[in-house]
C-alpha cells in the first residue's frame, strides 16, 4: 500500500514524519480532479508492506532537515547533517542512500570530495559531478549502524578549485544536494512486540516504523467519559511524539466474530483483530465496558490499572489498556499514562492508586518564562559552550513565551553576558545577537589580547520575542589577524566561550490580547493552552467516531505545542458552553444553532461566508508598492492608511484583513464541500471567551480535514480568525473577520494606549475632535468676553 | 475698559488656560506604538501646513493651530523625558539633560507665548478732555547722561511742541553729566568738561524754554536721576523719555485720556521706535526690508501683557501716574531693569497698565555692537536679577496671569544657555561620540518633527508679520556668548550689577571687526569640524547613518546660524550719525528767485533729500543757499526753512536728485526742523507697516541666508586682508 504525505514547510525533522495511510481529497470524493493536489515540489514519503513484517520506506532528505529547499555546501570545507528517527521496535534490514548532487565546475577535477558518515563512522566518499546535470549516487548503508532514536547522516564536502593556495571563501567552491529527489530507501522489519511500560518513551517515538496510526477503542457507550479519556490518552501519546501525531480513529470494542480468530498472550485477547488492523490502539473505559474483551483476573481489577502488550491483530505492533472499576479508575489510569515522566515500573502493567494534581494545575513540559524574571541560560538548557575555528559558529537556545504577553512597545529585555575570548583576533570579528532569525545586536570582538567579560549588558527590544517558541542564537564569526592566501597562521586563538551563567532579563509586563486569532492558536494553543489554565470547553456537536477522533486529534495537536496534558478541560457533547473558551467540533449540520448564531458565517445548507477582498491565500502574488508608497515606507511612514499602496500590499501580504479591510466583502453562500473550516468569535454565552467551531460537511470530512490539519505544514500557516483548508499543503487560506475581541488584564491608560495603536484613525479623529472642541470652546468665551469688556467699540 | 469685566476675562481666560493645557497634556500622554505615532506625525504636518496657508487670523481655526501645536510639543517633550534620555553612563547623561534643559527652555517658552499671545489687546483710542483744566498737569523727564547736545536738543524740541493744553506741561531735562560731583571731581578735563556740559545744557534750556534740573550726586544712576527729579516737579503725571526718544506731537493726546478714564491706571507704555538700524540690521543691510527685532514685542508680546494686564514699563516713552510712583520710592532700583522692576512692584498693588500700541517716540538704536551687547547684558542681567530677588511667581500681589506675563520676561532671558547647549549637543554625539539623545531617527521623525515644524508654523502664524523665520535664532546666537556670561555673574550675586548706559548717535568711520567676535570664531571652528566628523561618521558607521543625518542637519542649521553671526560681527562703515528716514512730502523749493516744485525722499536731523521735478539746473550748484517752503508739514513754528545745496544731479528721468543740508539760526528754525523730520506718529507707523508682512517667508529666508553669506565672507576677507 502506497502512503502519501506533505512536507512540512518549517519544522522539518522532529516534525516531518508521518508515515499513516493519507487519506487524499481528491481520492475521498471519488477521483475529481484536486488543484491543489498537484505539487510536484513537494516531497513525497513512500511506505509499502511487504510481507506481514517488512516494510519498505523511501523518505526524501527534504523530510529529514528543517531547512527548506538544496542542501548548499559552499567554501573549502562545509558540512550539512539531516537525522533519521528510527523506532526501536524495528530492525533495519537494508538502507540506500540516492544522492542527487552536483558540484562547481571550477573545483579540481576527480578529487574526491564528499564525504559521507552516518553516526560519525566513515561510509563514503564520492567525486565531485561538474556535468551540466546533477547526478545520482546509491550509497548503501550499513543497516547495523542505525539505532534506536536519532541517526545522524553527515555530508562533509571538501572541496579546492587548485592545487595551490587557494581562497576558501571563493565562490567556485560549491556543491549542492538536491533533498527533493535524494532520499533514504529503507527496508525494516518489525519485531514481535515485547516491551514494558518502562519503555513507553521509546516505544511512542517518531521515526521509521513508529507509531503511524493509533486505534483509541471504547466501550459500546460513549459519553463525556469517554470522550475525556480518549482526549487524556491520545495527549499521552502526543505529548511524547513531540510535533508529529499518528493518525487517530476511534473504534468501539468488539468481540470477534469467529471465536477463532480471538489471539491469545495479549492484554485484549477478547477483541476482534479485524478492528485494529495494522494499527498500535489504546483500549479504554470502565472493566465493566470491556470485561469481554480483557482477562478475567483484569476484568476483576478493582483498581486503575495500565497494561501494555502485543496487538491481537499485529503482533508487532502494541495495545495499551487503561481501565478500572469505575470512571474515576479509568480517570487515574489515562491521566497516570499521560503524566509519567520518570519511567514506569519495568513491567507490562500496573495499577495506579492515586494521581494527585493540584486544583487547575495544567502540566506541561515546557512551562513559559516569566515577565520582570531574570534567568539564567542554564534555565533554558544551555550549557557552557566554546566554539573555536574561522568558521560561523551558532551557539544558542530556545524557550517559551506566554501567549498573552503584552509589553510596551519601549520595554527591554537585557541579557548579562558571561563571555571570553581569545587574544590575537582580527578586529572585525564579531558576535551577532538574533532572536528568531532577526538581528538585533553585535559585539564586536576587539580586545587585541583577548579577555573575560563578566556581565556584558546587552538590551534588546522586549518584543523581539514572540508567543510561543523564541530561539536566541548567537553567531560567531572569528577570523585571525593574519589573512593572507598563503601566510603561515594558526586559528588556534580564535575561540570563544559562553557561559551558562549568562542571564536574560525580562521586563514586567501586562497580559492583553486579541482574539480571534489561529495563528497565535497554532503556535501556543492560546487561549486553549494557558499557564495554569485549561479550564475550557470540549464540545462535540455528534457522537460519531469521526467527529471524536477529530476532537482527539486536534486536543493532542494543541496538547503537543507545550507538552501539556488538558485534565482540566471540561469534556461534553451538547452542553452550554458556561464562562470559558470552547472548541467545537461537528459537522456543520450538527454544531447547534446557539452556537452558529455568533458567528460571522452562516452554517447550514447553504453557508454565508463573508470574505474580506483583501483576503488572499498564501503564496499568490503581491502588488508592487508605487515608488511614492516605498519611500513612505522607506521612512517609517507606512501602515499609516494613506491610500498609497504600501497597506495593501501588506494586507494582502499577511492574509490579514484589518477592520478597514471589510469594508469591502462578498457574502459567498455555499456549502463547505471538501473542504475543513476553522473559525473562531465571542462565545454567545460569556463575554472575552473564544468560540472554535471545527467542521466539515459530515464526521468523516471533519476527520480527514482534521488529520491534514494537524500537519506541521498545515498547521504553521493557520491564522486569522477563519480558516478553511483541504488536505494538499498549498489550500490553507486564513483571514481575519471582523469581530474581534480581547483578553486580559491591561489598566485603563494602556488600554486605551492598546486601542491607540491598534486603531490609530479612530484615536487620530479623537484627538483632533477633541482639540477643534476646545478650539470652539475658546472662540466663543473669548468672542462673549471681549465684547462683554471692550464692546462694539474695539470690534 | 471697565475693570470688574476685565478681571472676569482675566481670570476666565487664564484658569481656562490651565484647564485646556491639563486637557491637551493628558490628550499628549497616551502612549502609543510608533505606527501610530507615525500616522499623527503625517495627518498634524499635513493640517498645519495646510492650516498655515490659510493663516486664520481669527476664530477656532487660529486657536486649532495653538492647540494642535500644543499638544504635539507636550507629546515630544513628554516622549523626550520617558524616552529618549540616555542614562548608560554619566558623560552622556550629562549633556543629554544639558541638551534637553535647553528644550525645556523652549518648550516653557513656546507654552508661555501661546497663553500670551493667544488674544491681544484691542483698546478703544482714547482721547483728551475737553475742557483743558480736565487734562492732568504732566512732567516730561528728559534723563541724560552724556548724550551730545545737539541730539538733546532735538528731543527737547520736539518735546516742547507736544500737543497739550497749554500749562499743563513742563519739559525737564535731567542733567547727570553735570552734576555737582561730577563738576567737582578729581581729573581736571573731565572736571571742565562737566562744567561745560552743565553750562551748555543749561543755556539750552533757558533758550528753549525749558527746565534745566541736576543733582548732587550720581546715586542710583537713571533711576536715581528720575527719583531726584520727582522732588523738585509736582505733576500729576510723568511721561519719561530717553535723551535720543524724541516723541511725536500726538504722544500725550494719545496716552493721557486713559488715566482719565481709569484712576487706577499707573502706566501708559507706548512702542520704542528706532530710525536707525540695530548692529545686525545694518552689518546684514537689513534695514530697509526686515521687521526690527523690537517689532515683535511692541507688535504682538506687549499687547498680549497689555491683555492680562501685565504690560511692563520699559524705561521711556511711557506715562506715569506720579500718585503711584510716589506710593513705592519713585522709580524703583533694586535691579539694573528699573523699569520693568517698577512696574511689577505697582502691579503687585493691584494697579493697571495699558499699552498704546502705536509708535509716538524716534529713538536711536545703539550703533556698534559692543553698544549692542552692552544694552543686552544690562537687560538679561536686571530681568534675572529679577527672577532672582522679585520672583514673580512668588510675590505678592500679583494675580496668575501676571506671574505668568512676568515669568515670560525674565525667563526668556535664559535663551543663550539655551542656544549654547543648542549647539553642543549635536556637536558632543558628531565630534566626541558621545550620544545625547536615545532614539531612532525614525522615532524622532515622528516625534519631533511634528513638534519642531509645529513651533515654526505656529511662530509664523502668531508672529510672522513682525518676525522673519530663524531671525529669532540668529539674534539670540549673536547675544548668546556675552549675555551667559554677565548671566552667570547674576547667578553669582545678584546684587553685583551696575548699570551702563548704552551708548547712543556714535559713528563708525571704517568697516572693522568687533572684537567680541573671538568666542564666535571657536564656536564657528567646532561647527565646521563637526560637520566633517558627521559626515566621516556617515561614511564609517552604516548603522548611525540615520541620527548622523539628522544631527548633521541640526548642525549645518547651526552652521547657517553662525555665517550670520559673523556677518553681524564686521561691523559696516556709518559715518552718519542722524539717521535717514525716508519720507515722502510735496514741497517747494526756492533757489533765488527760482521756485521748483519738489517731494521729499528721505529726511533727517541734519538735511533732507529732494526729487526736483521742475529743475534749473543752472542755479543748483552745490553750495547753493536754498530755502524749503514747508508750509504743507503745518509747522505753527515756521513754513520756510533755510538750507544749502549739498549734492545735484539728474536723475534720468528729466527730474534731479538734490541734497540739501538745514543752515538753522534760530530757534523757531530748530523747531520747524524737528517737526519736519519727527512730529508726525503716522509717518512712524507707515515705516514700521511698509516692512512688517508674512508673505513670502521662505523668500526672506533666502535672503537672510544670502545676506548672511555675504557679509561673513566680507568678514573673511578682512581676516585675509587683515584688515
Amino acid at each position: 500500500m502506497k502512503r502519501t504525505l506533505h512536507r512540512s514547510a518549517a519544522l522539518g525533522l522532529a516534525a516531518g514524519l508521518t508515515f499513516g495511510p493519507v487519506a487524499s481529497a481528491a481520492a475521498q470524493d471519488g477521483g475529481g480532479l484536486d488543484p491543489f493536489a498537484r505539487t510536484p515540489t513537494e516531497a513525497r514519503i513512500v511506505q509499502e508492506r511487504l510481507d506481514p513484517t517488512r516494510w519498505r520506506v523511501s523518505v526524501p532528505l527534504a523530510e529529514l532537515r528543517p531547512e527548506v529547499g538544496p542542501m548548499r555546501l559552499n567554501g573549502a570545507s562545509a558540512e550539512a547533517e539531516v537525522a533519521v528517527p528510527v523506532s526501536p521496535l524495528v530492525e533495519v534490514e537494508e538502507a540506500t542512500l540516492r544522492l542527487w548532487h552536483a558540484s562547481s565546475r571550477g573545483l579540481v577535477d576527480d578529487l574526491p570530495h564528499l564525504r559521507l558518515s552516518q553516526n560519525d563512522l566513515f561510509v563514503a566518499q564520492l567525486p565531485a559531478r561538474q556535468g551540466p546535470s546533477a547526478v545520482a549516487a546509491e550509497i548503501d548503508l550499513d543497516p547495523l549502524d542505525f539505532v534506536p532514536g536519532f541517526n545522524e547522516l553527515t555530508f562533509e564536502a571538501i572541496q579546492r578549485y587548485t592545487y595551490e593556495c587557494q581562497d576558501p571563501l571563493a565562490p567556485e567552491l560549491w556543491t549542492e544536494i538536491d533533498t527533493l529527489r535524494s532520499g533514504l530507501d529503507v527496508i525494516y522489519e518489525r519485531r514481535p512486540f515485547d516491551r514494558r511500560l518502562s519503555e513507553l518513551d521509546e516505544i511512542l517515538s517518531p521515526g521509521i516504523g513508529g507509531v503511524d496510526e493509533l486505534a483509541v477503542v471504547t466501550g459500546e457507550t460513549v459519553g463525556e467519559d469517554q470522550l475525556r479519556w480518549g482526549a487524556l490518552a491520545v495527549q499521552a501519546v502526543g505529548r511524547r511524539l513531540g510535533f508529529r501525531l499518528p493518525e487517530i480513529r476511534h473504534e468501539i470494542a468488539r468481540a470477534p466474530a469467529d471465536p477463532a480468530t480471538a489471539a491469545g498472550g495479549t492484554p485484549a485477547d477478547g477483541l476482534d483483530p479485524a478492528l485494529l488492523g495494522p494499527s498500535d490502539a489504546l483500549l479504554i473505559g470502565t472493566t465493566e465496558e470491556l470485561g469481554p474483551y480483557l482477562s478475567p483476573e483484569v476484568a476483576a481489577i478493582e483498581d486503575a490499572y495500565l497494561e501494555i502488550g502485543p496487538s491481537p491483530a499485529d503482533p508487532t505492533r502494541f495495545v495499551i489498556v487503561a481501565t478500572g472499576p469505575d470512571a474515576a479508575a479509568v480517570d487515574r489510569a489515562v491521566t497516570a499514562l499521560g503524566l509519567m515522566s520518570f519511567p514506569f515500573a519495568d513491567v507490562t502493567h500496573a495499577t495506579i492508586e492515586a494521581v494527585d494534581l493540584p486544583a487547575g494545575f495544567t502540566p506541561a513540559m515546557r512551562p513559559p518564562v516569566e515577565p520582570a524574571t531574570e534567568y539564567r541560560f542554564s534555565d533554558f538548557g544551555f550549557r557552557d559552550t566554546t566554539v573555536r575555528g574561522s568558521d560561523v559558529h551558532h551557539v544558542g537556545f530556545t524557550f517559551d513565551a506566554p501567549a498573552d504577553l503584552f509589553h510596551d512597545e519601549d520595554a527591554e529585555a537585557v541579557f548579562g553576558l558571561d563571555f571570553a575570548y581569545g587574544a590575537g583576533l582580527r578586529p572585525d570579528s564579531v558576535v551577532n545577537l538574533e532572536i528568531n532569525g532577526t538581528f538585533y545586536r553585535a559585539i564586536r570582538l576587539d580586545e587585541g589580547s583577548g579577555g573575560l567579560f563578566p556581565d556584558y549588558r546587552l538590551a534588546v527590544p522586549a518584543r523581539a520575542f514572540g508567543p510561543g517558541e523564541n530561539r536566541v542564537d548567537f553567531e560567531v564569526a572569528m577570523a585571525p589577524a593574519e589573512t593572507g592566501s598563503c601566510e603561515m597562521r594558526s586559528d588556534r586563538n580564535l575561540v570563544f566561550a559562553l557561559e551558562d551563567t549568562s542571564t536574560l532579563a525580562f521586563p514586567p509586563a501586562e497580559r492583553f490580547v486579541r482574539l480571534p486569532d489561529f495563528g497565535l492558536m497554532g503556535r501556543t494553543g492560546f487561549p486553549y493552552i494557558q499557564p495554569g489554565n485549561d479550564d475550557f470547553a470540549v464540545r462535540l456537536a455528534d457522537r460519531s467516531s469521526g467527529t471524536l477522533a477529530a476532537a482527539w486529534t486536534t486536543l493532542a495537536r494543541l496538547a503537543q505545542v507545550n507538552g501539556s496534558l488538558l485534565v482540566n478541560a471540561d469534556y461534553g457533547f451538547d452542553r452550554p458552553i458556561g464562562d470559558r473558551h470552547a472548541l467545537v467540533f461537528g459537522a456543520s449540520a450538527d454544531i447547534s444553532p446557539g452556537l452558529r448564531a455568533s458567528a460571522e458565517l452562516m452554517l447550514g445548507p447553504p453557508h454565508r461566508v463573508p470574505q474580506a477582498a483583501f483576503a488572499r491565500e498564501r503564496g499568490a502574488p503581491v502588488a508592487e508598492p508605487g515608488w511614492l508608497a516605498r519611500q513612505v515606507e522607506r521612512l517609517g511612514l507606512d501602515g499609516l492608511g494613506l491610500g498609497l499602496g504600501v497597506d495593501e500590499a501588506r494586507a494582502s501580504t499577511d492574509g490579514d484583513a484589518g477592520p478597514g479591510a471589510a469594508a469591502t466583502r462578498i457574502v459567498q453562500l455555499s456549502d463547505l464541500g471538501r473542504n475543513g473550516l476553522l473559525v473562531g468569535y465571542e462565545s454567545p454565552e460569556a463575554e472575552n471567551r473564544q468560540v472554535t467551531l471545527v467542521t466539515s460537511a459530515d464526521p468523516a470530512m471533519l476527520l480527514a480535514n482534521v488529520r491534514a490539519l494537524v500537519r506541521p505544514g498545515h498547521w504553521s500557516q493557520i491564522d486569522g480568525s477563519a480558516v478553511v483548508w483541504r488536505a494538499p499543503t498549498r489550500s490553507v487560506a486564513s483571514q481575519a473577520t471582523e469581530a474581534s475581541f480581547h483578553v486580559g488584564n491591561l489598566g485603563r491608560a494602556e488600554r486605551l494606549s492598546y486601542f491607540g495603536s491598534a486603531y490609530p484613525v479612530v484615536w487620530i479623529a479623537g484627538i483632533l475632535l477633541a482639540l477643534l472642541a476646545f478650539s470652539l470652546l475658546i472662540a466663543m468665551t473669548v468672542r462673549y468676553l471681549r465684547r462683554r469688556t471692550v464692546g462694539a467699540e474695539a470690534e | 475698559m471697565a475693570p470688574a469685566i476685565d478681571d472676569l476675562y482675566i481670570r476666565v481666560r487664564t484658569w481656562s488656560a490651565v484647564g485646556l493645557f491639563l486637557a491637551v497634556a493628558a490628550l499628549a500622554a497616551m502612549p502609543v506604538e510608533l505606527p501610530a505615532q507615525q500616522a499623527l506625525a503625517v495627518v498634524t504636518l499635513v493640517l498645519l501646513v495646510a492650516l498655515a496657508l490659510v493663516e486664520p487670523a481669527e476664530g477656532p481655526m487660529r486657536y486649532f493651530v495653538l492647540l494642535l501645536t500644543l499638544f504635539t510639543s507636550t507629546r515630544y517633550m513628554i516622549w523626550r523625558v520617558t524616552e529618549t534620555i540616555p542614562a548608560e553612563n554619566p558623560l552622556s547623561l550629562g549633556f543629554a539633560l544639558l541638551l534637553f534643559a535647553a528644550e525645556i527652555y523652549g518648550y516653557v517658552i513656546l507654552v508661555l507665548s501661546m497663553f500670551l499671545s493667544s488674544d491681544l489687546a484691542r483698546r478703544p483710542a482714547k482721547g483728551l478732555p475737553l475742557a483743558p483744566e480736565a487734562c492732568p498737569t504732566v512732567d516730561v523727564l528728559i534723563p541724560s547722561y552724556d548724550e551730545a547736545p545737539e541730539l538733546l536738543e532735538v528731543t527737547l524740541l520736539a518735546a516742547l511742541n507736544l500737543r497739550y493744553p497749554e500749562g499743563r506741561a513742563r519739559v525737564y531735562l535731567l542733567d547727570d553729566g553735570g552734576t555737582v560731583q561730577k563738576r567737582n571731581q578729581a581729573d581736571p578735563e573731565k572736571r571742565a568738561a562737566a562744567w561745560d556740559r552743565h553750562e551748555r545744557l543749561k543755556a539750552l534750556c533757558d533758550r528753549l524754554g525749558a527746565h534745566y534740573l541736576t543733582r548732587e550726586r550720581n546715586e542710583h544712576a537713571k533711576a536715581g536721576n528720575i527719583n531726584d527729579a520727582l522732588r523738585h516737579v509736582s505733576g500729576e503725571l510723568v511721561l519719561i523719555l530717553d535723551a535720543d526718544h524724541v516723541p511725536t506731537r500726538d504722544f500725550l493726546a494719545r496716552t493721557v485720556g486713559h488715566f482719565v478714564d481709569d484712576p487706577a491706571v499707573f502706566l501708559v507704555q507706548t512702542p520704542h521706535f528706532f530710525m536707525n538700524p540695530d548692529p545686525v540690521e545694518r552689518n546684514l543691510d537689513t534695514f530697509r526690508e526686515m521687521p526690527s527685532e523690537n517689532e515683535m514685542f511692541y507688535s504682538v508680546i506687549q499687547r498680549g501683557l497689555d491683555s492680562l494686564n501685565g504690560s511692563f514699563f520699559c524705561g521711556s516713552a511711557a506715562v506715569l501716574r506720579r500718585r503711584c510712583l510716589d506710593e513705592v520710592g519713585g522709580v524703583v532700583g533694586d535691579t539694573i531693569t528699573e523699569d520693568a522692576e517698577t512696574a511689577l512692584e505697582l502691579h503687585a498693588r493691584g494697579y493697571r497698565s495699558v499699552f498704546v500700541p502705536h509708535p509716538m517716540v524716534a529713538g536711536l538704536s545703539p550703533e556698534t555692537f559692543s553698544g549692542f551687547i552692552a544694552q543686552r547684558m544690562r537687560w538679561a542681567q536686571g530681568m534675572t536679577q529679577i527672577f532672582l530677588l522679585k520672583n514673580p511667581l512668588l510675590k505678592k500681589g500679583l494675580s496668575p496671569a501676571q506671574r505668568l506675563c512676568y515669568l515670560n520676561s525674565c525667563f526668556f532671558w535664559f535663551f543663550p544657555f539655551a542656544r549654547l547647549f543648542f549647539i553642543a549637543g549635536p556637536l558632543s554625539y558628531l565630534l566626541f561620540g558621545i550620544a545625547v539623545y536615545d532614539a531612532l531617527a525614525v522615532e524622532f521623525l515622528a516625534y519631533g518633527v511634528p513638534h519642531v515644524i509645529g513651533a515654526i508654523l505656529m511662530s509664523a502664524l502668531f508672529y510672522g508679520r513682525t518676525r522673519w523665520l530663524f531671525v529669532s535664532e540668529l539674534y539670540e546666537l549673536v547675544q548668546s556668548v556675552h549675555c551667559a556670561s554677565a548671566i552667570a555673574k547674576v547667578f553669582r550675586n545678584p546684587r553685583a550689577p551696575q548699570f551702563v548706559v548704552t551708548p547712543k548717535g556714535e559713528t563708525l568711520s571704517e568697516s572693522f571687526r568687533t572684537p567680541l567676535a573671538r568666542p564666535f570664531y571657536a564656536m564657528l571652528a567646532l561647527v565646521i569640524v563637526g560637520e566633517v566628523a558627521g559626515l566621516t561618521r556617515w561614511l564609517a558607521d552604516p548603522t548611525a547613518r540615520d541620527m548622523v543625518v539628522v544631527l548633521l542637519m541640526w548642525n549645518t542649521f547651526h552652521l547657517l546660524l553662525l555665517l550670520g553671526v559673523l556677518g553681524v560681527l564686521y561691523e559696516q562703515q556709518q559715518r552718519r550719525a542722524m539717521p535717514r528716514l525716508p519720507r515722502s512730502l510735496p514741497v517747494t523749493l526756492e533757489i533765488g528767485d527760482r521756485h521748483m516744485a519738489a517731494e521729499t525722499t528721505d529726511v533727517s536731523a541734519g538735511g533732507i533729500g529732494l526729487r526736483v521735478f521742475d529743475p534749473v539746473p543752472g542755479v543748483m550748484a552745490q553750495g547753493s543757499p536754498a530755502v524749503l517752503d514747508a508750509s504743507t508739514f503745518g509747522s505753527r513754528f515756521v513754513s520756510r526753512v533755510p538750507m544749502v545745496l549739498t549734492l545735484a544731479r539728474p536723475a534720468g528721468d528729466g527730474t534731479w536728485t538734490i541734497g540739501l543740508r538745514f543752515v538753522l539760526d534760530t530757534a523757531d528754525q530748530w523747531r520747524a526742523a524737528v517737526m519736519l523730520c519727527y512730529a508726525r506718529s503716522a509717518e512712524w507707523e507707515t515705516f514700521r507697516v511698509r516692512r512688517t508682512g508674512r508673505e513670502g517667508q521662505l523668500g526672506k529666508v533666502a535672503f537672510l541666508v544670502a545676506r548672511s553669506v555675504r557679509f561673513a565672507g566680507q568678514h573673511f576677507l578682512s581676516i585675509v586682508g587683515g584688515r
